[in-house]
């Protein structure tokens, strides 16, 4: 038992909420925004396979990362056109788009790399580790906090970025009428399709940067459908943390404990179809948890709690 | 000192579909002025301003500024020109607070990056102190009554750095105390040579306010007089263009005191558990229309929505023709014989995507009888009966295939009434039935709410237009912090004395309340 | 553009949505042209080995059992205004329920015995979607999520079944023991794969339409679907209706997974879904969750999925080409807005002229 709950654990915890959190903030964003981004799914993927494809062919993470960005914002784009410009329903767009980035990476995997089903190589560049010395002597700190990947320590800087943009900056505040209040913002002289269309490209960039840590951070391969639910993971921890980023980060480190924990209990004998289901059931306790503490809070209220976003 | 600040000059506007909203329309405006423009609805008072604000674009006409000749081809021009406007319908962001909402777009740096806010904090409680307005600018907007946001409103148009306040309909939703609080800022702001231009239907109000008024009837501009020179008949001649025929034949009273519904001691719980209706007792008869007034925001919607069951009471019972009703679903009420005009006909009363014929049916009482045995809809028969629907309350539509969207306000208003005011029932529960409507159709909610009441209906009436209240009411009852706080007969009260009631200033007794 | 008649309606929104097609093909073509091959070779022999021959038209039809059932499946939940994107784990509930009840229930005539399967499918299928459901009705909790979410779970579980406690001890990777005999539906073309299971999709086709064009809890349905406010408003209990939904829904879904299993698998295994519940949304959403339309677009989708392995043989082109275009085809319906933009732009700048 002991062994389960080392601070290996946790470290695993840190590294698989990265990715939870980079997609979250983008998500994040975006809902601030106004907008519900159903397809992050679809985005992380594009952006996991587009890392491979970038890294691979060019021997460079760098490459990799910024392949990624490209085409998840690309991919952020479509979406918002469809969206913004065209006015098309969230949910028809965002689910069309997730099976597209579903059918599209399987396509790509095969029209590039000839292989079904997954693609590993020596020649792909994975993210660049950090090392610090000063944590080399503390044994649990060293474990917990030391040579993880680049974007696991980014994603929290980002988190703390994300947080001064929304409460100190202009950018922010406007994000958040768009999301509220959207008339507000045109008497104010300002285009709210313009704020929404800039949340959605930081969304698409986010995306990207998850993907690529998806691919690229540790195991450094594409396979099928990696992202595997990942991005409604993170769109519930959007759904967590309401309007602040940190709430959403600290949710998703829950999410990434819980994906950590399924990976050690395997070593215990339960078979993996059961432990890999632990991260999906602790997010659908969460979500039932909070909604029922909202519900009880909102009893009285049978016509406010039809939410309609 | 006087000089002419605005001058519109023969503005014309045209809409699509062949309205004509401004026709030769012309304002003249001195500096430091409160000039009223009055009329009904759609007589172009809106267009007018909302030219002069830039929102749109006269299709012919001129506008100087100062005697100079100015293009307003958007708002934000009209911002740098000094003209601000405060909307009828707040721009306020809830979740900020009252200096964010101030400040947006016009946020003073640090660092040309991060907000200041305490160099915002100084300006603004400056500019608060200049006009005598006191304001906690650190509150959520969405915590401060309706009175306090519209400070908010017209503090942001200052700050913004207007000399020009357009103020569309501003006591629309203000009770008479609020009002006088409104008309002394506007005075401190004419005093310091603000010019202030508002829009109106509230005659007494605009006699109170105003300097100047400029009548607007049909899209033209009638005639501009003195305040001081008018009155209240004069002046409501001049916007109906005949004498105002508001007069209701006197409601005979129907004799028996039958009552229907009864409404004893309730309280109803808000999303924060917060007590929003408490110890409410009421009585409606059978052939009477029972007035609430109330300000928004005191109880009146939850109230409503409770009667009609779509809210659970804590405590408290509601009887229906002696049947209890307290915990009955929305369905069960309306089979007993409970009728509901919601507050907002679009997004409750009505399915705007749906036809008038799927619409004229969500109601089990109006549904059942189309529905065989085995669960399937007599389509036909529904179709036939939307159409002789159509026909009876004279909806303007093609056919019943007509989807709801497509109709104009009034049209939707007369779909709502098709389907709550047809059948067999006891009860009808209405909220703000003509809001947002002409005198055409708002005449014909009267007619029949009248007729209904001649029929030996009890009918709740919530509105926020005294007005109407006093028009069809056998009774009118106050409403204040969700509680009942007065009940008068209409011929024994006033308007303004009805405000100090909506506003918590008088209470009258329990004793003199219940008092059968 | 007011199109007053109906017919003018339909014509007007068919020429939008065949030219939406026919940019989907073209697209396709220069993809195909990408990559190097030839788009006439490919289309044509796509649609050479499925609509060419009868045999070959047999396994389109086998191919279309399923999905029309998982287009069903979305588009009663989508009517409903509930977002059932469970339907890949319901079909993989069914499934299993089927082969189970298929491979231990010894001593029935066929008859019977696919009928209990096929209650026990639809049952496993209505129970998956319950949950998400109930806890949406009841709780709040957003249904996009919970959905998906409970996809992995459910197949995951399944898989567990699959391989540990009901393995088959006869084969290496985790399948359940084949069905038995009398739980496999008869062929009704012979030699072929072609079996009593198209039947049972198009009666439920049949089914559904009827419901939503003249039953009271279709009509419902629609309502809360609309305006759920109003349907409130109206005395219709949503909550209640929007779960007969969810059950319908997951039935549907799972009966798809039964059939798949009696019809051509005969046993459960790992992957048996093989992505027919995402193919079932993509149904619905270009069939604007219209019973006749999931009908069409559920043949469209198995004629061209048939035809995919053959134009790869032929043509070199990978046949997931055929998934990307297929998704490809909703953005490209949804974009036909635009090209209503495009000429309403152009009417008004006339307009002004004038």
């Amino acid at each position: 038992m002991e062994s389960i709950l080392s601070f290996e654990t946790l470290s695993t915890a840190l590294r698989m909420a990265t990715p939870l959190i980079l997609v979250g903030l983008g998500g994040m964003i975006s809902l601030q925004s106004g907008d519900l981004n159903i397809a992050l799914e679809g985005m992380m993927l594009i952006g996991a396979f587009f890392a491979i494809l970038g890294s691979f062919f060019f021997e460079s993470a760098l490459m990799g990362i910024l392949f990624a960005v490209i085409a998840a914002i690309f991919y952020a784009v479509i979406f918002s056109f469809f969206i913004i410009r065209l006015k098309s329903d969230v949910f028809v767009v965002g689910i069309a788009m997730n099976i597209l980035a579903s059918g599209l990476t399987v396509f790509l995997l095969r029209l590039f790399f000839q292989v079904r089903g997954s693609f590993s190589d020596p020649q792909i560049q994975p993210l660049a580790k950090i090392q610090f010395g000063f944590l080399e002597n503390i044994p649990a700190l060293n474990t917990l906090f030391n040579n993880h990947s680049l974007f696991v320590y980014l994603s929290w800087v980002l988190v703390i970025l994300f947080w001064i943009i929304f409460y100190r900056t202009p950018f922010g505040f406007y994000v958040r009428a768009a999301g509220e209040h959207p008339e507000v913002l045109e008497t104010a002289g300002i285009s709210v399709n313009r704020i929404r269309w800039m949340a959605s490209l930081i969304c698409g960039l986010m995306c990207g940067l998850g993907g690529a840590h998806l691919s690229l951070g540790y195991l450094v391969l594409f396979s099928e459908n990696m992202t595997a639910g990942r991005g409604f993971i993170a769109l519930a921890a959007v759904i967590f943390g309401g309007s602040n980023p940190v709430g959403m980060a600290l949710t998703s480190l829950l999410f990434g404990f819980a994906e950590g924990l399924s990976l050690r209990i395997q070593n215990i004998g339960i078979p993996s179809q059961i432990t890999l289901m632990l991260p999906y059931v602790t997010t659908l306790i969460a979500l039932f948890l909070r909604s029922r503490s909202h519900l009880l809070k909102r009893k009285s209220d049978m016509l406010r709690s039809i939410e309609s976003e | 000192m006087n000089t002419e600040i605005i001058c519109m000059q023969n503005i014309w506007k045209f809409f699509p579909g062949g309205v004509v909203a401004n026709k030769s329309a012309s304002l003249n405006v001195e500096t430091g002025e409160i000039h009223a423009i009055v009329g009904e609805n759609g007589a172009g008072k809106s267009t007018l301003m909302n030219i002069l604000y830039g929102l749109h674009l006269p299709d012919k006409g001129d506008i100087l500024l100062n005697g100079k000749h100015k293009n307003i081809t958007n708002p934000r021009i009209a911002k740098k020109l000094g003209i601000g406007m405060v909307h009828q319908h707040f721009m306020l962001v809830p979740s900020f607070t009252v200096l964010q909402n101030i400040i947006i777009g016009y946020e003073p740096k640090y660092m040309n990056v991060f907000i200041n806010e305490t160099q915002a904090s100084r300006i603004v409680s400056e500019l608060c102190a200049r006009y005598h307005l006191d304001l906690p600018l650190n509150e959520k907007v969405a915590n401060l009554s309706v009175g306090l946001q519209q400070r908010v409103e017209i503090i942001k148009t200052v700050y913004r750095g207007a000399n020009i306040l357009i103020l569309d309909e501003p006591t629309a939703v203000l009770t008479p105390q609020e009002a006088d609080e409104l008309i002394k800022i506007c005075r401190e702001m004419a005093n310091q040579n603000k010019t202030i231009l508002f829009i109106s239907h509230k005659l007494r109000e605009v006699l109170k306010i105003s300097d100047r008024i400029t009548v607007m009837r049909s899209g033209k501009t009638l005639q501009t007089v003195n305040t001081a020179e008018t009155n209240e008949r004069e002046l409501a001649c001049l916007i109906v263009g005949r004498e105002r025929i508001w007069t209701i034949p006197t409601l005979v009273c129907s004799g028996e005191n039958k009552p229907v519904l009864e409404i004893k001691d309730i309280s109803i719980l808000d999303h924060q558990n917060r007590n929003i209706i408490s110890n409410f007792s009421i009585q409606v008869n059978a052939g009477e229309i029972v007035g609430v007034a109330g300000v928004e925001g005191n109880g009146q919607s939850e109230l409503m929505n409770c009667l009609a069951g779509l809210l659970p009471t804590k405590a408290g019972s509601v009887t229906l023709n002696q049947k209890d009703i307290t915990h009955t679903s929305v369905a069960k009420r309306r089979l007993l014989g409970i009728r509901h005009i919601p507050e907002d006909r679009m997004e409750t009363g009505l399915c705007l995507k749906a036809s008038i014929t799927e619409n004229m049916i969500v109601d089990p009482v109006s549904r059942k009888r189309f529905i065989n045995q085995s669960g399937f809809i007599k389509w036909k028969c529904v179709e036939k009966y939307a159409c002789d629907k159509i026909q009876e309350f004279k909806v303007l539509a093609p056919s019943g295939q007509t989807l709801v969207k497509n109709l104009s306000g009034g049209n939707m208003q007369k779909v709502v009434a098709a389907r709550e005011f047809s059948g067999d029932y006891s009860c009808l529960l209405v909220m703000h039935p003509t809001r947002g409507l002409d005198i055409g159709a708002s005449e014909f909610i009267y007619q029949q709410l009248l007729d209904a009441r001649k029929n030996g209906k009890a009918i709740l009436l919530v509105s926020a237009d005294l007005d109407e209240l006093f028009l069809v009411s056998d009774r009118i009852v106050v409403i204040y912090e969700g509680q009942l706080v007065a009940e008068f007969l209409p011929q024994d009260v006033t308007p303004e004395s009805l405000g100090l009631y909506m506003t918590g200033a008088e209470k009258k007794t329990k004793e003199i309340l219940y008092e059968t | 553009m007011k199109p007053n008649n109906k017919w003018m309606a339909f014509l007007s929104s068919s020429a939008l949505i065949s030219g939406a097609l026919l940019v989907n093909v073209l697209f396709g073509a220069i993809i195909i042209l990408l990559i190097g091959s030839d788009p006439v070779v490919a289309y044509k022999s796509l649609l050479h080995y499925s609509l060419g021959d009868p045999v070959s038209f047999t396994n389109v039809l086998t191919r279309a059992t399923p999905l029309l059932l998982a287009g069903l499946s979305v588009s009663v939940a989508f009517t409903a205004g509930i977002y059932n994107l469970g339907g890949e784990g319901q079909i993989y509930l069914g499934a299993f329920a089927a082969a189970l009840v298929g491979f231990s229930l010894n001593g029935l005539t066929t008859p019977i015995h696919l009928s209990i399967i096929i209650i026990a499918a639809m049952l496993a299928g209505a129970i998956g979607a319950f949950i998400p459901g109930w806890l949406k009705v009841k709780y709040n909790v957003d249904e996009v999520v919970s959905t998906i979410l409970l996809n992995s779970v459910y197949i995951l579980f399944t898989n567990y079944l699959a391989n540990y406690p009901f393995r088959d001890p006869t084969r290496w990777s985790g399948t359940t023991l084949q069905v038995l005999d009398s739980a496999r539906m008869p062929v009704i073309y012979r030699s072929t794969e072609l079996n009593a299971g198209i039947i049972i999709s198009l009666f439920f086709v049949f089914i559904i339409f009827i419901i939503f064009r003249s039953s009271d809890l279709g009509y419902r349905w629609k309502i809360i679907g609309l305006n759920k406010r109003f349907s409130m408003f109206g005395g219709i209990a949503s909550g209640r209706d929007q779960l007969i939904a969810m059950i319908f829904s997951g039935s549907l879904a799972g009966l798809a997974g039964g059939l798949l299993v009696t019809g051509s698998q005969y046993r459960f295994w790992a992957q048996i879904g093989g992505g027919v519940g995402w193919d079932g949304v993509l149904i619905a959403l270009l069939a604007n969750n219209n019973p006749l339309g999931v009908l069409i677009a559920g043949l469209g989708f198995a004629v061209v999925k048939t035809g995919s392995l053959a134009m790869e043989q032929a043509s070199s082109v990978p046949s997931e080409l055929t998934n990307v275009l297929l998704a490809l085809l909703i953005l490209f319906i949804t974009g036909r807005k635009f090209a209503f933009i495009l000429l309403q732009r152009k009417k008004n700048l006339v307009d002004i002229q004038e």
